[in-house]
């Protein structure tokens, strides 16, 4: 177990003021707070200060600490006074570090819930105040509800078309009887995907999510939707693109194409004089939407042959003798 | 495990006020205060008929750790969501649109 450096992850010298602390941590909670920031580590990063402000923005734990740093972190233990005293208050999503905990008692696992004591009910003042408890009573066993997941789901554009059904795994938090924290457990659910859903919506599963201590009710599981890449159709709102390269010769006569949509091949007529960029609106194939569909949008690009044999450099030859068509004229 | 053969429905969970309240540590009054704010808009015509969606709830628990770890106020919240919804569509679709410029530039 590591010693914590508080006073360097809030970077405060270590005789700063409760005020230069309260700053610091501000600062920093903004940076990294897992909401706003885009950090990969943001989540640990914002834990760590969350952690570093419980301890230095109180005095008697700042105390505490401070004895312990001046002997070199060494002889850190489980105090009797504070242990099991912090189940309440502060930061709930993940539990502190060992070192904290080994200090100043657990903080406790599975605290983003609440007890069943139906605390949050119409009238109980707690508005504008941190989230307490997650942990219903410390006389008598305690229970609680067990934390939310949310877990990424990524869905194929062919799979918004229908309702599917997809086996997914993710990893479950186990808990002991009493809190405590075991190896977590590999969970497999068979879900079906509803039609018609769109990037980054929400599934919720109830009851999913980690278990709860006590016999309270476990939390619930989020699938957030992602919409994977596709190799052919790019998505605008509820449309699809889909870039067609097409031949000088097929832009200028126009024609018949075979075009893949999401639902199968269909016959797209290019009209004569087309241009590069230009889109062709094919109604109803683009993603499911509640009511109608989206449309699919064909978007041209007129493309030429990577290389020219003699027979054809005749042909265009024959064509730049005849044709006075100036593609810069508005250059001049 | 139990329920591991279950296939699950996902459509559209319909969650009351004193739900959201429990879920997220929110009071009613809070509650009340957020959907004033139009930081979510729930169907119904009164707290107690109020039905929000699973995606009201993330972010009602989203509103819940700002106020709780950053100290915001109501209005300060309803600015940071929006902001942060507008920055994640920005970046959608900056990355849609490099997509399709990089459809368009190669061959």
């Amino acid at each position: 177990m590591d010693f914590k450096e508080y006073y360097k992850i809030l970077g405060v010298a270590a005789d700063a003021d409760l005020k230069a602390i309260k700053t610091a941590y501000r600062k920093l909670a903004r940076k990294y707070h897992p909401d706003v920031s885009q950090l990969a580590d943001a989540a640990e990063r914002f834990k760590e200060v969350a952690e570093a402000y419980e301890v230095l923005g109180d005095d008697k734990k700042r105390a505490e600490y401070d004895e312990i740093r001046k002997y070199g972190g060494k002889q850190y233990q489980r105090t009797g006074a504070n242990a099991g005293a912090a189940g309440g208050g502060g930061y709930n999503e993940q539990d502190f570090s060992d070192f904290f905990s080994s200090v100043f008692g657990d903080s406790g696992f599975g605290g983003s819930g609440f007890g069943g004591s139906g605390s949050g009910g119409p009238g109980d003042g707690s508005s504008g105040q941190r989230r307490t408890g997650g942990f219903g009573d410390n006389g008598g066993g305690f229970s609680a509800r067990g934390g939310d997941l949310e877990i990424d789901l990524p869905v194929l554009l062919e799979e918004t078309l229908s309702t599917e059904s997809r086996q997914i795994s993710y990893q479950l938090p186990q808990v002991d009887a009493h809190g405590g924290r075991l190896a977590s457990a590999t969970k497999t659910l068979n879900v079906k995907i509803p039609k018609g859903v769109s990037d980054g919506e929400r599934i919720r599963l109830k009851g999913q999510g980690a278990p709860g201590v006590g016999g309270a009710a476990a939390g619930d599981l989020y699938l957030r939707v992602r919409l994977v890449p596709h190799p052919l159709f790019d998505i605008e709102a509820h449309n699809l693109l889909i870039t067609v390269p097409l031949a000088p010769w097929e832009a200028a006569l126009g024609g018949k194409i075979t075009l893949p949509t999401l639902q199968g091949k269909i016959q797209l007529t290019i009209p004569p004089d087309s241009q590069t960029g230009q889109r062709l609106r094919i109604k109803g194939r683009g993603l499911p939407m509640k009511n109608a569909n989206g449309d699919l949008l064909a978007v041209l690009k007129i493309v030429l042959p990577a290389q020219t044999d003699k027979d054809a450099k005749v042909l265009w030859q024959q064509l730049a003798d005849k044709h006075s068509f100036d593609p810069r004229q508005d250059w001049s | 495990m139990p329920n591991s053969k279950a296939t699950f429905e996902t459509t559209s969970v319909i969650i009351s006020t004193h739900e959201i309240s429990r879920e997220t540590g929110l009071s009613i009054e809070a509650i009340v205060e957020v959907v004033e704010h139009g930081i979510v808009e729930p169907e119904g015509d009164a707290p107690e008929y109020w039905q929000f969606t699973g995606t009201c709830l993330c972010t009602l628990q989203r509103v819940s750790r700002l106020q709780r770890d950053l100290g915001l106020n109501w209005s300060g919240i309803a600015l940071v969501l929006d902001l942060i919804d507008q920055r994640d569509q920005l970046q959608a679709e900056n990355e849609a649109l490099s997509r399709r410029l990089a459809r368009f530039e190669s061959r």
